[in-house]
Parts: C-alpha cells; structure tokens; sequence
C-alpha cells in the first residue's frame, strides 16, 4: 500500500497545480478575451453604424408613415389634417428634407471604404445595405414629391434645388429600381431580424415598380416585368410563408420577431423605448372610471391613459366581410341575417359584428369587444362612446378604435418602456402586388388564386369564384387590399396609383366625408352618419394631390 | 477494486471538484496567483486583490424560496415566473414562502460571477477614455463594485453589458472613427444610459425594498430605490462609474428619493444632469467599500443611548451633500450643558421632527453639523436613550448660509392669502373644507391660531395673524402628516 502512496501525493500536487490553475481559462462570462475582442472588432463597429442607419431612416420613414392612413377614408384623425383638406403649407417641411438619412450613408460608406481590415464579402454586404436604405429613402421622396436630384449628396446638398437639376420621375424611378436591382444580387439570402435581404429587396423592388407603373405609364410594361419576376422569385424560395394568425403579425413583439411573413419589420426595443415613442400612443384611449361621465359603464377594469387621435371609419369596418349563413362572404348589409334584423327589437352588436373577417377582430376594437382587460360599449352611454368623459373632452367619434398594431398584455404609460414592431415589408403584400400586376395584364384568374391566399388564411374568407369578371376581380381586389394592408401606409398610396391607372382626376375615398356608427344605449338600434367634426366635410382631392408640391418656405429658401 | 485503480479514482475525483465552480469564492486566491505572473494582467490583478479583501469583509441578504409544510428550501427558476402576479401565483400554488439570510461574500459569490467583473474592469479601463480620469478608488470603489450595498451579487454586468452591446458599438465606433456622434463626457452617455434604465422597468410607488437582481427581473417593477438599483448596474455594466445617491428625508418636502450619480468629465462622481438631489437637507451616497464611521467614530460616543440613523450604522454612507445642493456648516449652542457627546439635526417630515444628520458636542454645549444643504427648517435634539429630545428652537439654514429664528411679532399683525397646505400639486385647499392655521412659538410648539373654513377653491384669506412667523396650514379631520411648514413673504406662502 504504502508503495503508492509517492504516487498518490505526486499526483495530488500535480492536480492542484494544473486544474484551472490559469484564468486564461475561458469562463462564460461576456467578458472573456474572444467574446471582446469580438464585440470591438472593426467589423462589429462598422455593422453597428449600418445597424444605425437603419434606426434613423426606417422608424421615421416606414415606421410612423403608417399614419397616411389618416389621409384616407379609414381613419378619422382627431388633429390638424392638412393633407386631406389640400391646405399645403410648411407641413411638409420635415417629409421633405430626408438629406441627413442620405448623408448618413453617405459617411458609413466612406468609413467601410477607407477600412482596409475588413473583408470583402461584408464589404459588399453592407454598401448594398446602405444602397437599399438609400433607395428607401428616394422612394419616400419620390412617392411624394416627384423627380429628385439623385446625385444631390455630392452636388447640391438637397434633392430638389435648383430645380433644373431635378431628374424626371421616369430617371428617378429607373434609378432606384436599378439601385434596388442590385440589391437583389449584393444583399444575403437571409439576413437577421430587422436588416435588409435579398427578398426585401424584391419586396421592396415589387413596391416601387407598381407605383412607378402607374406613374410612368411609358415604362409600365417594363416595370410590371420587374415586378412579376420579383414576386416569382420571392414565392419561389419558399423561405416566407404567410402566418396563419394575422393578429400574431402585428399585436405581439415576439411574435412579430419570429413571423415567417415579415420580410423587413421595424423593431422597437423597450430598452430604447418608451410608449410615447410608438403608435400605440396615439391608438390607446383616455379614460377611466374616474374620468368617466355619471350613469355611463359599464365599469372599466383598465385605466387608460393613452392619448388617442386615430379612430377606423365606419367606411373601412364597411370592408370587412361579413360570412353569411349560406358560408359566401358579403357586405354586413348584404347578409340574411341583416335583411331580418329590425331597429329596437335586437341587439345591433350581433349583426353588426358577428361572423366578420377574421381580420376585423384582429384590427379593430368595437362595441361590446374587450379592451386590455374591459368589456367596452361605444354606444350611447358606454364607456367609451364619444361623450363618455365628464370633463367634455370627446374620445371616438366613429365608435371603434385601432387594435392592430396594438399590445394589450401591458397598460400604456406614456413614460414606461415597450417593445413595439411594425411590419414594412411582409409576404402578404408581395401576393398582392402580384396579383394587382396580374390584374393590370388582364389575367383575372390568376390574380383571383393569389389574392385568395390572403383572403383565406388571413381572413377566413372563403376563396373567391376564379370566373368572375375581371371588373368584379379589381374591386374585390381592392376591398381586399384595404382590410390587408391597414394602417400599414398602403391605402393612401394605392387610392393615389389606381387613379392613375385609371386616368381618373377624383378619388371619392379621398372627397367623402368620414363617417361613424351611433348605436342606442340599449344597443338595440343604430344608424351611420357623417362626423361633424371640423374638416370632415371639407375633405377634397384635386390632382395635385398625385405629387405633393414643395413646401413653399423651402422653394423660397432656396431661390 | 485494486488499489491502484482506486487512486487512480481518487485523483479523477480531485480533479472534478477542484475544477468545480460550485466552491463559491475558492479561487480568488488562484486568480491572484496567476495574475500575478502576467504583466498584461495588471489591471486583473487589481481587481481580484481588491476582490479578494471586499469578499473577506463584505456580506449580503439572500434569499431563499422554502415550502411552508416541509421547511426545505425550494429551487425556482425567476426566469420563468411571470411578473409579481405569476410570483404570487408561484407562491400560493406552491405554497412557499421566502426567507432571507445574511452571508459572508466569500461564501456565496461565484467564481464565474468573479471572473466576469475582473474581467469586465479591465475591459473597463482600456476602452473608456473617460476611465482615464478617475482615481483607483472611484474606480473600484463604484465600477468594479459588485454590488450597491447588501443585495445578494447575481448577474446583472452581463445581462446589462448585453441589452447595450448595440449602444456601446455605436458609442465606440464613434469615438475610434472620429465621427463625433458621441459627446466624449460621460455624464452625456450617462443621460442616455439612464433614459434606458428607466425604460426597462415600470415605476410603482409601492415601495419594494432591497431585492436581488434576479427578483427584479422578474418583476421590473418599482419605485426609485430599485429604479436607481437599476440605473446604477446599466452605467457600471457599460463602463462608467456609478453611485446610488439618496436623501433619507428632504427636509424641504416630506419623504425622501434616491437617484443615480456618475462619473463626470473630471474624473468625480456627480450628480447627472436631471438626477441632481438638489434642495435636500442631506445627501449620501452608498459606498461599496465600508466606511466604518459608524463603527470607528460614532460608537464609541453613544453611551447607552441608540444611534438613530440606520442609514449611518450600516457603515456604507458617505456625506455627498455638497455634490448635489448648497451646503453650509451649522453651530448650534444648545441651551444647556450636556454630558452627550453626539447631537442631532432633525428635519420636518410628514407631521414631526426628524433626526436627519449628527454632530459632535464640543464643550458641552456647541454643537457642529458638517455640510447641511441650504433652505431648509433645521431644529437640533440629544439623544435620549431609544429615541432623541428637541432642544433650543428651530431655524432656517437660509440661502446665504445663516440661521434665521422665527419670532412671531404679534405687534404687527398682517393678513394672508393662503392656497396649499404643502407643496404637492394635489394640495391646494378645497371649498367646503375646514383648516387650522397654527404658528411655532418660542418653545418649538405648534400654536394654534385661527380655525378657518375654506369657501372658494384654493384661496383661504386670514386677517390679523402675527407676522414674522413659521406657520403650518392643517385641514381638519385629516391626519395632519402630509402638511408643511411655511412663512409668508410678499403675499406668498414660502415652502420650507
């Protein structure tokens, strides 16, 4: 025994002196020497300016845009609304001047150039990033005001003056096709959460030649060609699909992270965020059982303190459809069950609102739904119906309020941090801009199979006859855009391109006044009619509209 | 088994568990060694010395999930409990209940835990200019610092150091690449790092106390003593030196705050700008390191009398008073000799008089109160065995650093138009409602002057009271907390 004992000892000592002896020892901390070095490598510093870019142009530009919505007939904006009664003045101001975002570019990309460290393939990769934030904001640009100065970043500091300088809208549109083009090739196959790929370069690719399509008629054909291979391309990979949950796109962070149908999204971190800096601000009501009027109800479990602006239409609610006992989808005042409601004897609620689009439920808070933890009413006297408040301050005038886009697992504090998303780029755009070329080559069939995939899976509708008139197929077609895309900065700018299309100088959705449901306080009757709020009679369309002109202080600013 | 089979075990069984982390704290002394040998580890070094001294001295609070049947204590993962709902659903399903305990450091810190913050300091050190400023002390004192005070030392560097990975690349890359998007002053990333410390929890005036941070993280819910908690982990986790700054009682408002103070251009720890504790009576500031006045000064001149300020006996406040407000020396001469040693300075606060500061007695009767902030209402006691007795009258420590009695001049009456009852914004006085009027008098006892009955909403107009006075507007029938003293200059109400 004793024999082994030198054994035994020697390799005590040698253990004692060997096991984890060195602290060069990784540990798993986030500190070790390969996670830094790492972290402050030039590569990971020239990808977080890329990743900055990102945050000073698409939250701005794509995220907050959702509000052009107010500029059409599905919500009514409760606030100084220019745009719709064509009073242009210095509003435009700050969608004009965009020149920071392109400087911004501008100066990464002369960094990533100057730093020789770094290899060629991310070098690619982010000036094609840069590109495609570039040609975002042309596009913002050009969707609005025209033919830009392309080259203005390294001439004449701004994209409109001196005006001669200014390209045609055909060059300027041919130009970020082109930029976007090379973004297709340059830009990953897949890239991470919120960054630009090669399909959101299609997406967007897709987006932009539908809008120049009905802006540079002399180009359509051509245009539309970049559009259907685009679409083919996207569809063909497989790599998105559509989520069979609508409300999961757009009223919960983590899952609008792990959509498989968002192609490029804007994800707000709560760390960076506070309520007040997302649209949830303006969607979430103010009121309370304190604030409430006397005799109105019933109680509300949440006290809401948000500070709502935004209210959806009668008119857009009118577009969501209704399946009707015979399981074929029409208006909610086309159904069966309608035709034998009668004013006082029922409760309106139920024909109003049953058997809707499954999107409606997703989108839209109405009467007798719940809010956060509330059952609401919108009716007269409900507590949340316009004069709900005792100090007299008015909440909705439609009747109904915005769900999507909405998180209702935390109460708004306009102080508090929250996540908040918003998809800019999602398949189900891509079917619709597919079908809506397809249209426009009179190939109503094919068209109808593709906006059935939204209509069915998002919608719960059921698809739509193939042998319908190509008449029919475009305004179901539009119908099915407005319930898809809202509050997603796509109803305005479609109004603006099927008029176009159509060679039309009015747009009636863009004239007509707003209108509201009024339900009784025993919500057993109900009628529509126009809100006589300031400016809601006064809305109006002249052509102009199609282009927005400068804002005049600027044009005199820079004579 | 053969006997060289079973040494051959033995030592396979050594070499797991000296490789183990599971021995909290065993290998400080290893780290120190190994460092030691590498010049380039210098900074390591450093850290782990000082380490290794603070694990010896310092303990903590920790707590435990237990079940309330067995008595054994349970293990729950906080990373699944959802918010302080799910917590108390957790506890009532499981029926469980929380106990705390008070550990050495050396006992409960993990050597992951260690490596990570010697780790982290060095980082520290060679990426941040501003780093470069601060004296050692500053810098392992409220950098390296594991921790704030007692909470027990969990992950939060990391956690932090990762939800701010995308700040800190485009803070870094802006300085390396000259771009001059970042102001190089740290106070200014401070700012920012602060706006998102409070984004990542909801504030609740429900106080919660000290708690650890895997608690907090599983509620993100609290009021300003766990916000600064937070604040103070998110600006030590990105590389900037960072204090937990606190007025147990204001003195010019009731109840007390607690913010964030940082590293500033100059190398000191200062108030951020927008967190400043001004207007306060007193301010101190947590230190990692034991100060020990209370144990080495202050002790030893208390008899049998309780020292009343627990914020001073746990021996990690430092006076920081002069950071954050204008502060000046006060001598009191007390009325009558005393055999005391220590006094001390009480402030206003919800309805009485509060002990807020000491001082020395010298000469039995002078004493000294070091660095009181300036405009507010200053009344000196002794301690009296398990609680303190109001001497002499209360003053005001006023702008210009003098002390103004109050003596009520009843000669020359004057009238006043009053509205609040403090300064809250909730405190205006109400039509319909009754209030007293009273005014100190010589002995430091609330007179009562006048009964009046409010009839216009926040205007209550008294005639013929004595001017010069220090007077205190209470609404009957409530609990007379809430109301502050005033005076009464340029037909205003002063707030004191």
């Amino acid at each position: 025994m004793f024999k082994y004992f030198p054994i035994l000892m020697a390799g005590i000592i040698f253990m004692e002196f060997t096991a984890c002896s060195s602290p060069a020892v990784p540990f798993s901390n986030s500190f070790n020497k390969d996670s830094l070095s790492l972290l402050v490598s030039d590569s990971a510093l020239m990808d977080a300016l890329v990743e900055d870019a990102y945050e000073k142009i698409l939250p701005p530009l794509y995220y907050n845009a959702s509000s052009t919505d107010d500029r059409t007939d599905n919500i009514y904006f409760d606030g100084p609304n220019p745009v719709v009664i064509e009073k242009f003045d210095s509003t435009y101001t700050s969608e004009w001047d965009q020149m920071d975002k392109i400087r911004q570019c501008d100066e990464v990309e002369r960094v990533i150039g100057k730093n020789s460290s770094i290899g060629a393939a991310s070098r690619v990769y982010w000036k094609a990033e840069l590109l495609f934030l570039k040609s975002m904001v042309y596009y913002y640009l050009a969707q609005r005001f025209g033919g830009l100065i392309i080259d203005s970043s390294a001439t004449t500091g701004n994209c409109f003056y001196p005006e001669q300088k200014r390209s045609s809208l055909s060059e300027t549109y041919s130009y970020i096709i082109t930029s976007l083009q090379r973004c297709t090739v340059q830009l990953p196959d897949v890239a991470a959460t919120g960054r630009a790929s090669k399909t959101a370069a299609l997406a967007m690719l897709m987006r932009v030649a539908l809008q120049a399509a009905a802006y540079v008629p002399e180009n359509r054909g051509r245009y539309l060609d970049v559009l259907q291979r685009s679409a083919v391309a996207i569809l063909g990979n497989g790599k998105y699909v559509l989520d069979t949950s609508y409300s999961n796109l757009f009223n919960d962070f983590d899952k609008g992270l792990n959509s498989r149908e968002i192609v490029l999204g804007v994800f707000k971190r709560r760390f960076n965020t506070t309520f007040q800096n997302t649209l949830m601000q303006d969607l979430v009501v103010n009121q309370s059982n304190e604030k409430m009027r006397p005799g109105y109800g019933p109680p509300l479990a949440d006290r809401f303190d948000g500070s709502s602006k935004r209210y959806p239409s009668q008119n857009l609610v009118d577009a969501y459809l209704v399946i009707d006992d015979d399981h074929q989808a029409r208006r909610w005042n086309e159904t069966s069950q309608y035709r034998l409601y009668r004013q006082g004897l029922a409760y309106a609620s139920a024909v109003l609102y049953n058997n809707r689009d499954k999107r409606f439920y997703a989108s839209i808070v109405y009467d007798s739904s719940h809010y956060f933890n509330s059952l609401i009413l919108t009716r007269d006297s409900g507590n949340l119906c316009t004069s709900g408040r005792k100090d007299g301050n008015l909440i909705s005038p439609t009747g109904y309020y915005v769900r999507k886009s909405l998180y209702e697992n935390r109460k708004l504090w306009y102080l508090d941090g929250s996540d908040h998303h918003l998809p800019v780029l999602r398949l189900g755009e891509v079917y619709l801009n597919y079908a809506e070329a397809l249209l426009l080559s009179g190939k109503a069939k094919e068209a109808i199979l593709l906006m059935n995939v939204t209509r069915t899976i998002h919608g719960g509708l059921p698809p739509i006859d193939t042998n319908i008139p190509l008449s029919l197929a475009w305004d179901i077609y539009k119908n099915e855009r407005r319930v898809e895309m809202f509050f997603e900065n796509d109803r305005y700018w479609s109004l603006l391109r099927w008029a176009k299309f159509s060679a039309q100088t009015s747009i009636p959705e863009l004239e007509k006044p707003i209108d509201a449901i009024n339900i009784s306080a025993n919500g057993k009757t109900f009628n529509i009619a126009v809100i006589e709020r300031s400016g809601n009679r006064e809305r109006r369309f002249s052509t102009q509209r199609f282009l927005l002109p400068l804002p005049q202080q600027v044009a005199n600013t820079n004579k | 088994m053969r006997i060289k089979d079973k040494i051959s075990l033995a030592l396979l069984v050594i070499a797991i568990t000296s490789c183990s982390n599971s021995r909290p704290g065993s290998r400080i002394d290893k780290m120190v060694r190994a460092y030691a040998r590498k010049p380039e580890d210098s900074l390591k070094l450093e850290a782990a010395l000082f380490l290794k001294e603070q694990l010896n001295q310092q303990c903590s609070e920790r707590s435990f999930f237990y079940n309330e049947e067995t008595g054994k204590t349970v293990a729950v993962n906080l990373d699944t409990v959802n918010g302080d709902t799910g917590l108390l659903d957790l506890l009532l399903n499981r029926k469980l209940s929380v106990h705390h305990e008070r550990l050495p450091d050396r006992e409960i810190m993990s050597d992951t835990l260690l490596a990570t913050h010697i780790d982290a300091y060095g980082f520290y050190i060679k990426t941040w200019p501003w780093n470069r400023k601060a004296d050692k002390q500053t810098l392992l004192n409220y950098l390296l610092a594991y921790k704030v005070y007692d909470e027990e030392p969990q992950g939060w560097r990391t956690y932090f150091f990762r939800e701010e990975q995308d700040f800190l690349k485009k803070v870094l890359a802006s300085y390396r690449l000259n771009l001059g998007r970042y102001d190089k002053n740290p106070m200014t990333i401070a700012s920012q790092l602060m706006s998102m410390a409070g984004n990542w929890y909801t504030y609740d005036d429900a106080s919660t106390g000290g708690m650890a941070f895997e608690m907090m993280k599983c509620q993100r819910k609290g009021d300003c003593y766990l916000g600064a908690h937070i604040g103070v982990y998110v600006l030590r986790s990105f590389g900037i030196p960072a204090a937990l700054d606190y007025v147990p009682i204001w003195g010019s408002k009731n109840g007390g705050h607690v913010e964030v103070a940082a590293l500033d251009s100059n190398g000191k720890i200062s108030a951020i700008p927008g967190h400043e504790l001004a207007h306060a009576a007193k301010v101190f500031r947590m230190s990692f390191i034991p100060v020990n006045l209370w144990r080495d000064s202050i002790k030893p001149l208390m008899g049998r009398d309780t020292f009343l300020l627990s914020n001073v006996v746990h021996d990690h406040s430092l006076d920081v008073t002069a950071v954050h407000t204008n502060a000046a020396d006060i001598e009191v001469i007390l009325p009558e000799k005393t055999d005391k040693k220590i006094a001390y300075i009480c402030v206003y606060n919800y309805g009485k008089w509060q002990p807020v500061y000491w001082g020395r007695i010298a000469d039995s009767n002078r004493a000294c109160f070091r660095q009181m902030g300036k405009d507010v209402l200053y009344y000196a006691a002794l301690p009296d065995k398990d609680g303190f007795r109001l001497t002499g009258s209360p003053f005001l420590l006023d702008t210009s650093g003098r002390k103004i009695m109050f003596i009520p001049d009843k000669k020359k009456a004057t009238g006043m138009t009053l509205s609040k009852l403090n300064t809250g914004s909730g405190s205006w006085v109400k039509k319909g409602r009754s209030y007293v009027l009273y005014c100190m008098n010589s002995t430091g006892s609330w007179q009562r002057l006048s009964d009046l009955a409010c009839i216009r909403d926040s205007i209550l107009t008294v005639e013929n009271m004595p001017s010069k006075g220090l007077y205190r507007l209470v609404e009957k029938g409530g609990k007379g907390q809430l109301e502050r003293p005033f005076g009464y200059h340029a037909n205003k109400q002063i707030w004191w």
